[in-house]
């Protein structure tokens, strides 16, 4: 592959580009900033080296990590890509919490839930009950009216007559 | 600080004299030469003295750690380096907030069926159960159970609370949206990265003789272990003072290389122009 024009990298230090320039398909000329954040970082040996360590289908991938993390570092030199590292890791912690909070509502509204159909069930268990205990006769539930509510009607009947002459009370 | 008796790990290791203004001797103690030995390797003795030299010295340590965690990354992880850690971390959060947002949904659902529901019994049921029921078990158990007087006014709160609900729903629905749009995107360059790293691990094995580690957060230094996700919290929390307030810009600066990632086979000129702009 001949590059007719130098690539970024080869422009920057100012040399010939050569045929098999490692860095020349990674860092074009187009975008010289790229590799200026690359060369203020890393450096152009070690670069070319990071680079010449991967198999060649690993290594655009590589270019453009190691771009991102020069950016990263341009912008901010304390923390660089760390940065962005440390707060998602917040991130994770607090929408995790969250989510545990969350959950546990959610399993204390369930377990109310629960809560009021066994009570609902317990008190339709009685509604029933009381139904059916409405439905008997009267005089069954309140023994003031039936001085007799073991004997059965037609023996008083019975009773009655006998002590009777053809219906006359002696 | 360090005397010409016991020279720092930067000094021993590039063989020379350990002066009192040495930068590095305050950052690099002779007890951890793997340290320096790392940022050595990736960044360069000088490019990283240029960088401390930029700095107060306030924030010489924080910026010597942190370099110190990316060039151990790098060496872990010779292609993705820190993107990768991101990458997954990512991944992580959005795996996270979309159950936080079901579990939320969930949550609504709860609040809207006991508007929608006040009575939980028949009417003319109460007396009956203030008579027969145990008076030992009765009060605290039972919930409210609102009677025919207050009825109507309980409809109105209803149908408030409905309103309030369904702009909620709305509301809810609309990030839902937009959450998915993220997380299909996400999710498409995870793909990637993950069928990327299958093959660096092919390589690595090839060439080296074993296999790396499953996770790429395997990093085995001083506090910035990250096999367990609380100690790399806690290690790493020192440095949790970065400058990025909000965390959308964040993630659309770090997704926007790893779209580069999708496409990168075969395909250098475009992405390289999107990522010279970040480094603007």
């Amino acid at each position: 592959m001949s590059h007719s024009t130098r690539c970024a990298a080869c422009k920057s230090l100012r040399r010939r580009c050569p045929k098999d320039c490692v860095l020349a398909p990674y860092f074009p000329p187009t975008n010289p900033q790229r590799y200026a954040c690359v060369h203020k970082i890393f450096g152009a040996s070690n670069t070319t080296k990071m680079l010449e360590q991967l198999p060649l289908h690993l290594r655009a991938v590589a270019a453009d990590c190691m771009s991102f993390e020069a950016s990263s570092r341009v912008e901010d030199p304390v923390y660089g890509s760390v940065g962005i590292i440390s707060q998602l890791q917040e991130q994770i912690i607090e929408a995790q919490s969250e989510l545990v909070k969350t959950k546990g509502e959610i399993a204390f509204h369930n377990a109310q839930q629960q809560l009021q159909q066994q009570q609902m069930q317990q008190l339709q268990m009685i509604h029933a009950v009381a139904q059916e205990g409405e439905d008997q006769p009267s005089w069954l539930s309140s023994s003031q009216q039936d001085p007799f509510p073991n004997v059965n009607q037609q023996i008083l009947e019975d009773y009655n007559y006998s002590n009777t002459f053809c219906g006359f009370e002696f | 600080m360090s005397s010409s008796n016991s020279p720092c790990a930067a000094c021993k290791l590039q063989r020379r004299k350990c002066t009192q203004d040495c930068v590095f001797a305050p950052y690099f103690p002779a007890d951890q030469p793997q340290k320096f030995a790392n940022v050595h390797n990736v960044f360069g003795a000088s490019n990283v003295a240029k960088i401390l030299n930029e700095l107060n010295p306030v924030q010489r340590e924080d910026a010597v750690n942190s370099l110190a965690y990316e060039a151990e990354a790098r060496l872990s992880d010779p292609v993705y380096g820190c993107v990768g850690i991101i990458s997954i971390l990512q991944y992580k959060l959005k795996q996270i907030q979309i159950s936080l947002y079901n579990a939320k949904q969930e949550l609504a659902r709860f609040s809207s069926g006991q508007a929608i529901h006040p009575t939980l019994y028949p009417p003319g049921f109460i007396p009956k159960l203030q008579h027969l029921d145990n008076p030992s078990s009765s009060s605290s158990v039972l919930p409210y159970i609102p009677t025919g007087a207050d009825t109507h006014g309980s409809q109105l709160a209803i149908r408030e609370t409905q309103r309030q609900l369904h702009q909620q729903q709305q509301q809810q629905q609309q990030h839902m949206l937009q959450m998915q749009q993220q997380i299909f995107e996400e999710q498409k360059m995870v793909a990637a990265v993950a069928a990327r790293e299958q093959q660096e691990r092919e390589f690595v094995r090839f060439n080296t003789g074993f296999d790396p580690p499953a996770t790429l957060g395997s990093i085995n230094t001083n506090g910035y272990n990250q096999r367990n996700d609380d100690a790399a919290a806690a290690a790493v929390s020192p440095l949790a003072l970065g400058t990025f307030e909000n965390p959308y810009p964040i993630q659309t600066q770090v997704a926007e290389p790893q779209h580069h990632l999708q496409p990168q086979q075969g395909q250098q000129s475009q992405p390289q122009q999107q990522v010279g702009k970040q480094g603007g």
